[in-house]
């Protein structure tokens, strides 16, 4: 078992993934990635809605 | 028009205090770092643009919304304005994020109330509109924090009163808009083509060339322009019909806009010609759905910030620029000619004078 927890931390030291450059690296990546995701999420809601409207006016026109 | 008139003055109020948040608070914050800066531009625009729609649809629904909104957000770009003016450091995001919050609800505030009260003329909303040009322009060049703050205030006190208004009024005479400016048809064709029509121009207009110097007057001309255009739009819409208008201004100002690109005089007419499609879209859009006037505005702005997201991600390549332009103008012409009808607001006016 403590072979394996030295050997895993060994690996993880050998990455070249750095932690300490985490935030810098979240904030370059996950702010346009987080920018388009709210974006896209907006446009499909609306145009779920305009179809909405668009089912609403139908019925409104079948009643009249 | 007393009430048009205050809206006229927010407007440009709103749209001067966020770019001076913009270009004072946060471009000085960041110095160099461009893409941050740009990164920090393209949330404003998707919160400022991209929100609208929904706080639009929540407007159309709640009364107490629709009747604050335009205040709430000129409170929010107040409030932005001041913590951009006194504050250094990384508190400008908080500033940046709370004044496109702000644009979000005061445009739709604003454009909600202007429609509703415009008694079928599409005039109304491009004068609202324009004005916001010239508060871009001139808040990008501002760096007097007190002069913005003090423009600021006189918004907050005006739209306050209009609120105040507002909510005395014990029922709303009327929450539906009327426009005939949309043809009939397919409810989802014409809202797309609308929407085709206001994105193909928000691109062509973000890439749009400009050979000339722009030093002096001449920095805030391309937004005079732009802001006189929209405002005659809307004018000439009521007086010759809405697809006539458009699609004439459109087609004029492609060969304005690409051949005279080195000419101040023609490009400048070129641009003012360009926006004059603006109101249109916006009440056609109204007039399929009277019942939600601010989702309708809301759209407009949706199809705007996709258009000006491109450029964020994509550069076009110089020698492909006019033709594009030519090509998206005729694009945006054909859709708005073919969604739109002819109807002036006189005639539309004797047929619906019960409404009036």
């Amino acid at each position: 078992m403590r072979n394996k927890t030295e050997r895993f931390f060994k690996k993880m030291s050998n990455t070249s993934f750095d932690l300490a450059a985490a935030p810098m690296f979240i904030v370059a990546f996950g702010f346009p990635v987080l920018i388009f995701a709210v974006a896209v999420l907006i446009a499909v809601w609306a145009v779920s809605r305009i179809i909405r409207i668009n089912k609403k006016n139908k019925e409104g026109s079948h009643k009249k | 028009m007393g009430r048009l008139a205050i809206w006229i003055y927010a407007h440009f109020a709103v749209d001067f205090g966020c770019f001076y948040v913009l270009h004072a608070g946060l471009k000085n914050f960041l110095g160099g770092d461009l893409e941050t800066l740009a990164a920090g531009f393209l949330a404003y625009n998707v919160i400022a643009f991209g929100l609208q729609s929904v706080i639009g649809a929540i407007c159309d629904e709640r009364q107490v919304w629709r009747r604050v909104s335009g205040f709430a957000g000129c409170v929010m770009v107040c409030l932005a304005v001041v913590t951009a003016a006194v504050s250094e450091g990384a508190v400008v995001w908080a500033a940046m994020v709370t004044a496109a919050l702000g644009n979000a609800f005061f445009h739709v505030g604003g454009g909600i109330d202007v429609l509703r009260r415009s008694g079928g003329r599409m005039s109304g909303s491009g004068i609202f509109v324009s004005s916001g040009a010239m508060g871009v322009a001139l808040g990008t060049l501002c760096r007097a924090g007190v002069v913005t703050i003090l423009l600021m205030l006189a918004a907050v006190v005006l739209t306050g009163m209009l609120a105040r208004e507002d909510m005395n009024e014990q029922a709303e005479a009327d929450k539906y808009v009327h426009f005939g400016t949309a043809k009939e048809g397919s409810f989802v064709l014409m809202v797309a083509l609308l929407m085709t029509a206001v994105f193909v121009r928000s691109y062509a207009g973000s890439v749009m060339p400009m050979e000339w110097e722009k030093t002096g007057w001449l920095a805030v001309a391309p937004a005079a322009a732009s802001c006189l255009g929209k405002a005659l739009g809307g004018t000439a819409a009521d007086r010759f019909g809405a697809a006539r208008c458009a699609v004439v201004s459109l087609l004029v100002s492609a060969p304005l806009i690409i051949l005279g690109a080195a000419n101040v005089l023609c490009s400048l007419a070129g641009i003012l010609l360009f926006n004059m499609t603006m109101p249109v879209t916006l009440c056609g859009l109204a007039s399929l759905m009277p019942r939600n006037p601010g989702f309708a505005f809301g759209l407009t702005t949706l199809a705007l910030l996709t258009g000006v997201g491109i450029t964020y991600f994509w550069a076009m390549p110089a020698a492909a620029v006019k033709p594009a332009v030519a090509v998206m103008t005729g694009v945006a012409a054909l859709c708005t000619g073919r969604a739109c009808n002819n109807e002036r607001w006189k005639e539309y006016e004797k047929q619906n004078r019960k409404i009036f």
